[in-house]
């Protein structure tokens, strides 16, 4: 988002932060807002697609479910009287052009079902996906594009 | 009723506590004792928000997100040591 | 009602906490037992942390505590992402189970390249 929205989101945080509504606490987080603007400018990430709003509340949507089942995938594993897991890691080509895809997509591998993203390869093309339990690996490739890949590319890309 | 659940879950979090710890003083590996103490700093933050509710004090939940940043920053240094063995390159 | 809702949130946070610290015993080597830390607590965190907001009711509390959720999301994968490549840099010690390592070969494939000399040939 621009910068100066950027400034007025951060002030009403410090706001909700202080829990009283006044305006001069809001010229407060104003200046707030313009410090860390001023310091912090180098590595903010400009993005246009911010305002697809809509598209970020369908990867969310889809992300809490995965969470939900990842959570109780764990919990059958864990407790289990015997454990049945077969691990490995499998690499995963994506499809995400930009840095903050490929970051999104990273870090939601890691907290949904049976995933997590070990490394991404120099050319960051390439993510290796550690597994818990693999029968096919394609299967497990074909969740992730399912489940988080496209949204992330509808929302961000 | 709040009372008895904030009670039962530190039962919880003390057992989650002590088996995080078994992890941190036995893991064969470096790895898993940095694994174990990330875990173990999760946990702590876990115990202060029920204090937090268990003594009605907000002041506690600030404690939580300012104790976050920093086991995150720590668990970061630990992994990058971990790495290179050396911490500022 | 919303005091039955904080006190279902508050156990069921507990217990996904409790079932990391599970999974970190029983589970054989480094990255299975990441899986368990990574996406149990920050699940059991965000119950506890929601529940305070509800019994609290108040506005600072409510932003703090997401706040604190939010960051939570966003640092517990980077860690574990950190502390799996870590582990494998530092000796794979993959479990016996394990079936694939695609990242072992991509290393091996990558440390080649770096030792060819064709590489400074024409530089």
């Amino acid at each position: 988002m621009p910068l100066a929205t950027l400034a007025f989101t951060i002030a009403t945080i410090w706001i909700f932060l202080h829990g009283s509504a006044t305006p001069g606490h809001f010229f407060v987080g104003l200046i707030m807002a313009l410090l860390i603007i001023r310091f912090l400018k180098k590595s903010y990430y400009q993005d246009r697609a911010f305002f697809r709003i809509g598209s970020y509340f369908r990867y969310l949507r889809s992300f809490t479910w995965e969470l939900l089942i990842a959570n109780v995938q764990v919990l059958k594993i864990v407790l289990s009287p015997k454990l049945s897991i077969r691990p490995g890691i499998i690499p995963y080509k994506t499809v995400c052009k930009t840095p903050l895809g490929v970051t999104m997509l990273a870090n939601s591998i890691t907290l949904t079902p049976g995933t997590l993203s070990i490394d991404v390869s120099d050319d960051d093309e390439t993510i290796f996906v550690h597994t818990l339990d693999i029968d096919h690996p394609d299967e497990v490739a074909e969740g992730i594009r399912k489940g988080l890949e496209e949204p992330i590319v509808g929302a961000v890309e | 009723m709040i009372a008895l659940a904030v009670q039962i879950s530190l039962v919880m979090m003390g057992a989650s506590v002590l088996l995080a710890f078994i992890r941190l003083a036995k893991g064969p590996t470096t790895s898993d004792r940095v694994v174990a103490a990330d875990t173990l700093a999760t946990n702590v933050l876990g115990v202060i928000a029920l204090f937090a509710i268990q003594t009605h004090n907000k002041l506690f939940i600030i404690a939580v997100l300012a104790l976050a940043i920093l086991s995150f920053v720590g668990t970061t240094v630990y992994a990058k040591f971990l790495e290179r063995g050396k911490i500022i390159e | 009602m919303s005091d039955a809702l904080a006190a279902i949130l508050l156990l069921g946070g507990s217990f996904f906490m409790l079932v990391a610290s599970i999974g970190l015993i029983r589970l054989p080597d480094v990255y299975c037992r990441m899986h368990a830390a990574t996406k149990a607590t920050t699940f059991g965190m965000g119950g506890i942390l929601l529940g305070a907001s509800l019994i609290f009711q108040s506005t600072t509390v409510t932003t703090q505590a997401l706040l604190a959720i939010f960051f939570l999301f966003l640092t517990a994968p980077v860690a574990a992402h950190l502390i799996s490549r870590a582990a494998y840099k530092r000796g794979p010690d993959l479990c016996d189970d394990t079936t694939h390592d695609a990242y072992g070969k991509y290393l091996e494939g990558r440390k080649a390249e770096e030792e060819s000399p064709q590489r400074y040939g024409d530089a």
